[in-house]
């Protein structure tokens, strides 16, 4: 077994000790507020605002894409 | 030479990266490096960290996103190459860029800033005249990248 093995089985238990606790949502003197906050201001209005700019950008892609008919050409 | 050839799929998949790239730009440049605004900055003022936090999550579904549409430009730029048939120009891909970019400006501008007052350029000023050049902005460049697009299908064409 080389060196490197027990170092990084080493770490990963160390990570796995520590869940989430990068996770400022999850843990940390502001999270309850931060979570309260989140869910408080109406997310459904938050979402569809942040979204209603986007059916209108994807149809000017989709008519950009659109080709013109070609005419058959006749023989 | 270049009968039977086509711009539209090369310009569309520009436009889709104008559009992506632009929203990469607003949000990066003013919603994290300048921190003018941000997504519900006009709905959840900045005034404490949580506040802060909510709007940094927000930002971050923005740039989700944005992001999506960037992959869409990506995916039909591969597709448009892929076909044999399309003409890649310069002015298309700077004129769909400017499309894109300006459409974002104008769309986002419109229905952010002005109709729901979900966040303002300049957040601490409220509707100003920076809601307004940020439209012109916008204006200035679907004018200027449909010029492009437009001038370099009439002038290279055989039809």
């Amino acid at each position: 077994m080389t060196p490197a093995v027990p170092i990084l089985l080493g770490l990963t238990i160390a990570a796995l000790a520590e869940p989430a606790s990068a996770c400022t949502i999850c843990h940390s003197t502001a999270s309850a507020d931060l979570r309260h906050q989140l869910l408080e201001h109406d997310p459904l209005r938050n979402a569809a605002a942040l979204a209603a700019p986007i059916p209108i950008l994807l149809a000017a892609i989709l008519i950009a894409a659109r080709e013109p008919r070609r005419r058959a050409s006749g023989s | 030479m270049n009968a039977g050839r086509t711009t539209r799929p090369a310009v569309a998949a520009a436009l889709a990266l104008g559009i992506g790239l632009g929203g990469f730009f607003d949000g990066v440049l003013f919603h994290q490096i300048l921190q003018i605004h941000n997504m519900l900055s006009g709905w959840l003022p900045v005034t404490s960290l949580a506040a802060a936090k909510v709007n940094m999550v927000w930002d971050g579904l923005f740039h989700a996103a944005v992001w999506t549409i960037t992959l869409i430009g990506v995916v039909l730029l591969w597709r448009a190459a892929a076909r044999g048939d399309v003409l890649f120009r310069a002015r298309d891909l700077v004129g769909g860029l400017l499309l894109g970019w300006g459409l974002f400006n104008l769309i986002e501008g419109l229905i952010d800033h002005h109709i729901l007052g979900v966040h303002h350029v300049v957040e601490a000023l409220g509707r100003s005249a920076w809601d307004y050049a940020f439209l012109a902005w916008g204006a200035a460049m679907v004018a200027l990248g449909a010029m492009l697009v437009r001038g370099g299908r009439r002038g290279d064409f055989a039809r």
